[in-house]
């Protein structure tokens, strides 16, 4: 759990983070994680906002991500094979290119 | 001479000593005219030396700070030599080969022979805990914070839910030698337990709803497990009392009907005979 925790997420751009997850399974402990850093007070409070369903489930489905963001763009991890970490890695470029192009937008 | 030599001795005393010894010496004084002016000096200087003697312990080196700094905590910088010494005699440590992040976790400290009396006591109390309780429902922790935590805390609390919090060693113990084996995989990171004496899957639930973090994995309600949509729909069922009022009518109404399709065939039997009858009667009274 401590491994990702010093990844810096700012959810200004995303509307919404679906999880879905069947806990009994086996390959559950990435979604778990990432669920439990995206819920935590430093990242929440970088946009209230956002909501974040969770989808607890139980039949045998692999867990998956769905990141929805503001300009309607989608991002789906199924995140079986996948760490926390890289999750998070990944969400934080993706969120940090769409600040900087919205930055970029509002210049002109 | 007299007079230098008693003033170098005074010198080093205190004022109030000084105004002590001053008067020692008046009180004790020589006769006049017996003594030539060298010993008379010497003795002068012994007798004050006794006086001081009688009166405290006198240092014969004393430190006295002139005019320094007052802050004396600031550390002095190491000499440039010893610097450069230290500098090039540091160790440093001989890097990987591999990077960090490729390499296996060290293996942690097996278990030593000795039984850990707190990880005991908490079995114990885990047990005790599982035996009492007919629902035990697990939640995942989401980074709820610890003031949220508390008012669920109190919230579940007045319907006589508790909650429990086991390190992971503790609940993979014991529920691995129980029957709630099942369960095990739901305990993964930050997870609690949520346990109560009766089953009360609708109020548990309701008091969740404000904290919209926590999340529920699974529960296990009077020996049966149970996924998420099976507490909410376990929830959603009338009590025990009202369900079972409902068998007894509905087996109720199953034998009056027998006992009415039995009895149906002769009873219209009756009353077809009993109209003709009453038919035949009134033809008669027409003729």
């Amino acid at each position: 759990m401590a491994a990702s925790k010093g990844i810096n997420v700012v959810l200004k751009s995303v509307k919404s983070i679906s999880v879905r997850m069947c806990p009994f399974q086996q390959n559950m402990q990435s979604t778990r994680e990432f669920l439990e850093t995206i819920n935590s007070k430093k990242i929440r409070t970088t946009n209230t906002n956002c909501e974040i369903n969770v989808d607890v489930r139980h039949d045998n489905s692999e867990p998956m991500v769905d990141v929805l963001f503001g300009d309607g763009e989608r991002l789906v991890i199924k995140s079986e094979n996948v760490t926390a970490q890289e999750m998070l890695l990944k969400l934080s470029s993706m969120c940090s290119s769409k600040d900087q192009q919205a930055k970029d937008s509002a210049k002109k | 001479m007299s007079l230098t030599s008693c003033h170098v001795i005074i010198w080093r005393t205190s004022s109030s000593l000084l105004s002590r010894v001053l008067s020692l010496l008046g009180n004790r004084r020589l006769p006049a005219g017996t003594a030539s002016p060298c010993t008379s000096g010497r003795m002068a200087a012994a007798l004050v030396r006794g006086a001081a003697r009688e009166l405290a312990w006198l240092p014969s080196l004393q430190c006295i700070r002139h005019r320094s700094k007052a802050v004396t905590r600031h550390k002095k910088a190491i000499h440039f030599e010893r610097q450069k010494i230290l500098a090039l005699t540091k160790y440093i440590a001989p890097k990987p080969t591999i990077s960090e992040s490729c390499m296996k976790s060290k293996a942690k400290a097996t278990d030593s022979g000795k039984e850990n009396l707190l990880e005991k006591f908490l079995c114990s109390q885990l047990e005790n805990v599982i035996q009492e309780s007919k629902m035990l429902a697990v939640f995942q922790r989401n980074a709820i914070g610890a003031d949220d935590f508390l008012h669920l805390k109190h919230r579940l609390h007045k319907h006589e839910i508790y909650i429990k919090v086991f390190p992971i060693q503790v609940i993979r113990k014991v529920l691995g030698q129980s029957q709630l084996q099942g369960l095990l995989p739901l305990f993964m990171g930050h997870t609690f337990l949520a346990v109560s004496p009766h089953a009360k899957a609708k109020e548990m639930l309701q008091a969740i709803r404000s904290a919209p973090q926590v999340q529920l994995l699974g529960a296990c309600i009077e020996d049966r497990l149970l996924s998420k949509q099976g507490i909410v729909n376990y929830s959603k069922l009338p009590s025990k009392e009202l369900l079972q009022g409902q068998l007894v009518g509905t087996l109720s109404t199953l034998t009056t009907q027998t006992a009415n399709m039995l009895t149906h065939h002769s009873a219209r039997l009756c009353t077809m005979l009993d109209q003709h009858g009453k038919e035949e009667g009134k033809q008669a009274e027409e003729n």
